[in-house]
């Protein structure tokens, strides 16, 4: 089967980007290079094409009912234009996908996925819709375009994206985290297209304030020219995983998948215990009462390495306690980081640690998780 | 189009090596070695004095991405290692065969050349794909 690709895969080419295959895409892996992408971002803005990730709409009168079964938080106490990140659990409590659900009305709602859980969380939606009535889904992953402008200029950059073209802008000063705008694009040459979905939210994946955009592919080249116009420069997927490391952020697929949950990555407060509907919850209380068997914990370099998926983690008496799932060099922070679980009880902060792989031995020091934080001026 | 010098001479592994005097060589990665590997951080490279095996694992560069191997070109003695790619490495991506070249070896003999790829030889094994 051939590779997807995005509205925007043929700017990638005239850009020079690195394509690879990633998730059944054919996506930009870097354009100058990660480490320069990195520093734009911390420093002033990026773009990012994200379009390869899931967007699945859910309406009907039962979705929010239908939503609490499937996700870990209570989707009708949330206001109308927020969004929140969470989980979806299999019986066991682990995690099929983390998702960010958004309330586009009282009975509709966006589900953002990532592009590799895609299909196993439509099967597990389409399963489990049976039992309701009257929901539709509605995959628009391949009629919107999204893209992620993030970085301390994201605002000014946005913002002088819709002046120059007269549309409203009053609103984007005000949009708190996780809070959402429907957003009708309509530039003054006709450019428009036509989705069910047209949104700005203040949400992202790399630590930096910024927007994702979801517009109908058929303005989603403009909004790219433009905000690159206004100076966000084009960045890949590579930065984009170093960005969201050094801010502490979970990867499906290395940090947390089937086989952990969401109290054992850390990740507590995406989590509301209160809706006690969801698939899953039964099995986090009891796990909460035996107590918890493995910890993800964040990790740096003493020795020069960059720790890599895999390799052994092992106490300062050399006994095997745990793998890495992530690991990078760190531009941000001139550090090597990574994140792994550890099994057995949960290891203190500045705890000496050894990674083992590629046949040697590598010094670590246990470390708070974000490893970077932007400041908040 | 990638970077290869006439000068030199290279491996189905990607590694360059340049004569320096009737005995000794320098050795390093060629252009597209760096453009795959991306932003290199660490190059982790033989002492001088160690002995290396042509086309035996001598070293790794590790990038962003990932780690790789590196294989020596040539036999012989490393009476230098480039000590600038310690503190900055990314010379390996900005100047792969000049300011980030990687070890001075003494040769164990020239016949050895003999096994090694000519900038020709090199520029079509790239052309087709094998790699």
């Amino acid at each position: 089967m051939g590779l997807l690709r995005t509205y925007l895969f043929e700017k990638h080419n005239i850009l020079k980007a690195k394509l690879v295959p990633f998730a059944g895409w054919e996506m930009p892996i870097q354009y100058t290079g990660i480490i320069d992408e990195v520093n734009v971002v911390r420093k002033s803005a990026g773009i990012f094409d994200v379009s390869h990730m899931g967007r699945i709409e859910i309406t009907g009168d039962d979705a929010g009912k239908f939503l609490e079964k499937i996700l870990t938080v209570s989707v009708t106490k949330m206001d109308i234009g927020f969004a929140k990140y969470c989980f979806i659990l299999n019986e066991n409590a682990g995690i099929i996908d983390d998702v960010v659900i958004y309330r586009i009305s009282d009975d509709k709602y966006l589900m953002v996925c990532n592009a590799s859980n895609k299909d196993p969380v439509v099967s597990w939606l389409s399963g489990l819709i049976k039992s309701f009535n009257d929901i539709s889904l509605l995959d628009l992953t391949l009629e919107t375009v999204m893209i992620a402008l993030q970085g301390p200029s994201a605002f000014k950059i946005l913002n002088a994206v819709l002046n120059d073209s007269n549309m409203h802008s009053d609103f984007l000063s005000n949009l708190d985290l996780f809070e959402f705008c429907n957003y009708n694009f309509t530039f003054e040459n006709g450019d428009s297209g036509y989705s069910q979905i047209s949104l700005i939210s203040r949400t992202g994946y790399t630590g930096e304030n910024g927007f994702e955009i979801i517009v109908p592919n058929g303005i989603g080249l403009r909004i790219w020219d433009q905000l690159h116009n206004y100076g966000a420069l084009p960045c890949g997927l590579g930065s984009r995983d170093v960005l969201r490391l050094e801010a502490g952020l979970r990867l499906h697929g290395n940090d947390i998948d089937q086989t952990s949950n969401p109290f054992q990555a850390g990740l507590k407060r995406f989590v509301d215990m209160e809706n006690s509907s969801f698939i899953g919850h039964e099995e986090l209380l009891l796990q909460n009462e035996k107590g918890i068997y493995k910890h993800l914990v964040g990790f740096r370099m003493l020795d020069k390495a960059i720790p890599r998926k895999g390799y052994l983690i092992m106490d300062s008496d050399k006994n095997i306690i745990g793998e890495v799932t992530s690991g990078s060099h760190s531009p941000t922070l001139e550090l090597d980081i990574g994140m792994g679980y550890i099994m057995g009880s949960r290891p203190r902060i500045e705890d000496d640690i050894i990674l083992h792989g590629r046949g040697r031995n590598f010094n670590a020091r246990v470390t708070k998780i974000p490893f970077y934080r932007r400041s908040l001026n | 189009m990638t970077m290869i010098p006439t000068d030199c001479y290279y491996t189905k592994e990607h590694e360059w090596v340049r004569l320096d005097g009737a005995t000794f060589v320098v050795i390093g990665i060629t252009e597209f070695a760096q453009d795959q590997l991306g932003d290199v951080i660490y190059v982790n490279l033989p002492e001088i004095g160690s002995e290396i095996q042509q086309f035996a694992q001598m070293g790794e560069a590790e990038s962003v991405k990932a780690v790789s191997d590196l294989f020596s070109p040539v036999t012989g003695t490393v009476v230098e290692v480039n000590s600038n790619l310690q503190d900055t490495p990314e010379l390996v991506n900005q100047d792969p065969y000049g300011e980030g070249w990687m070890l001075k070896v003494e040769l164990s003999g020239t016949e050895q050349l003999s096994k090694l790829l000519s900038s020709d030889q090199y520029s079509d094994f790239l052309d087709s794909g094998e790699h």
